[in-house]
């Protein structure tokens, strides 16, 4: 469901999406699980909205290039830039607004 | 119109007691659902280690919720996660929850929505913070940690600290006095190893290279601020039951928890209640566990002799 970055490709994947949201997580970090499920709904909420991860603890230099020192990060990604960033959780309507309103 | 699903129990919140509720309601040849308003796996997913769970003598908390939750899909039960409960209906012969997507109904429920503890706000977070002497405190045989909350459970868990082998307590209550009783007060502060200060809140904490080293504490009657070094901080600041979704619409104890009979049955028929919603002293995964096979058991025999 999540197209899952690496510190190798995450500049390249970022640059040529559109329109998205990146979580930024952990493993075993129950706040990145539910905001992983949020993804999934808002991903049917907005079909056209490209939906990536990015695991801090594999790739932390990719994570702190992009601001996020916590897990679990969203950033939300309009023309190749990230455009907000919002950490902590969400339901999927607020994360609906927070993408429309981006 | 949002897709109508009908099913023999539903059942409301997927920690422990949910997820025993629904093996044993499989088991039991019932339909079930489970409704949850986070992720599965409740208020274990945010517990490091478990060490008191019959077959695994130490496992991450999420892991054994992950197996948990392994064995329900096993069964078949379907399972909405991050799934908003817009409207219960308990009343009448066939009970209603409306979510954000679908609208559920069977005659029977259990409600299993557990409960949340007051959080401690600081402006900085780490690993070190803990809501349970129980579950967290053995790691700190040794060490100092700084409790907060002045009431009765902050005083009781902190002795239980003690006895672990922690080396010294910092206790702090924001208001004027310790609400504990007083022989709990006494015996603490009679180990030589607690200090406690009153009109003092938590500011800040100092973490280094992703390990806690120290709380900012400020004394609120004089401005007064220092640093004390701590490992770890247990915050007892209370607990609240998750009960707004049925608050108005079945007995609860004045605490707001659900006084079940001994079959986990509540006040209105056909709704039973399981886990730590219950009014009950002990609240643990094992006793969350057995409410949730008592609460199946249970609706199985009110739907059977219907
Ligand atoms: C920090 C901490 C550490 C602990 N460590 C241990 C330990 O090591 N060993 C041990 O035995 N016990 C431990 N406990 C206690 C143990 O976690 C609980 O007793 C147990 O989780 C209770 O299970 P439950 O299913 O009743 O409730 P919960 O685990 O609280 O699960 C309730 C579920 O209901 C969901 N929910 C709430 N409201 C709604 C709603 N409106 N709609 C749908 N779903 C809802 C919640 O999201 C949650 O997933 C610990 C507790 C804490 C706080």
């Amino acid at each position: 469901m999540l197209q899952e970055m690496t510190q190798a490709d995450y500049r390249d994947v970022l640059a040529a999406t559109q329109a998205g949201v990146c979580i930024v997580f952990k493993d075993l970090c129950p706040h990145c699980a539910n905001m992983e499920k949020v993804l999934e709904k808002f991903g049917r909420l907005q079909p056209g909205a490209v939906l990536l991860g990015l695991d801090i603890q594999k790739n932390p230099d990719a994570a702190a290039a992009l601001g996020a020192e916590r897990a679990p990060t969203l950033l939300i990604i309009r023309n190749g830039a990230i455009i907000r960033k919002k950490t902590g959780l969400l339901n999927p309507k607020e994360l609906l607004a927070l993408y429309q309103e981006a | 119109m949002k897709p109508e699903h009908h099913c023999d129990c539903l059942i409301l919140g997927g920690g422990p007691a949910g997820l025993t509720a629904a093996i044993y309601a499989a088991r039991a040849k019932l339909s079930a659902v489970i409704l949850e308003s986070n992720i599965t796996g409740g208020l274990v997913n945010s517990t490091y280690i478990v060490e008191n769970f019959p077959s695994y003598p130490s496992i991450h908390g999420m892991e054994l919720m992950r197996r948990m939750r392994a064995h329900v899909d096993g069964l078949g039960v379907p399972v909405e996660e991050v799934c908003a409960v817009e409207r219960l209906d308990l009343a009448g012969k066939v009970k209603t929850a409306e979510t954000d997507e679908a609208v559920y109904r069977a005659p029977a429920v259990i409600l299993a929505t557990g409960r949340k503890p007051v959080a401690l706000e600081t402006p900085t977070e780490c690993d070190q913070v803990h809501h349970c002497a129980i579950c967290d405190g053995a790691p700190y045989a040794g060490k100092r940690v700084l409790v907060a909350g002045g009431g009765n459970s902050a005083f009781d868990e902190s002795l239980y600290l003690l006895s672990l082998g922690v080396a010294h307590v910092t206790l702090i209550e924001v208001m004027p006095r310790f609400f504990a009783a007083a022989a709990a007060q006494e015996a603490l502060f009679a180990s030589g190893k607690a200090q406690g200060h009153t009109e003092t809140r938590l500011v800040d904490l100092e973490v280094t290279g992703g390990r806690l080293t120290a709380a900012l504490l400020e004394n609120t009657a004089t401005g007064e601020t220092w640093r004390e070094p701590v490992d770890g901080v247990f915050a007892f600041l209370g607990q609240i039951p998750n009960n707004a979704l049925f608050a108005e619409q079945i007995e609860l104890t004045k605490a707001g928890y659900i006084p079940a009979a001994v079959d986990m049955a509540t006040s209105l028929p056909g709704v039973f209640a399981a886990g730590d919603i219950v009014d009950k002293p002990f609240r643990q995964i094992t006793t969350a566990v057995a409410d949730g096979t008592v609460a199946a058991l249970s609706a199985e025999r009110f739907l059977r002799g219907r």
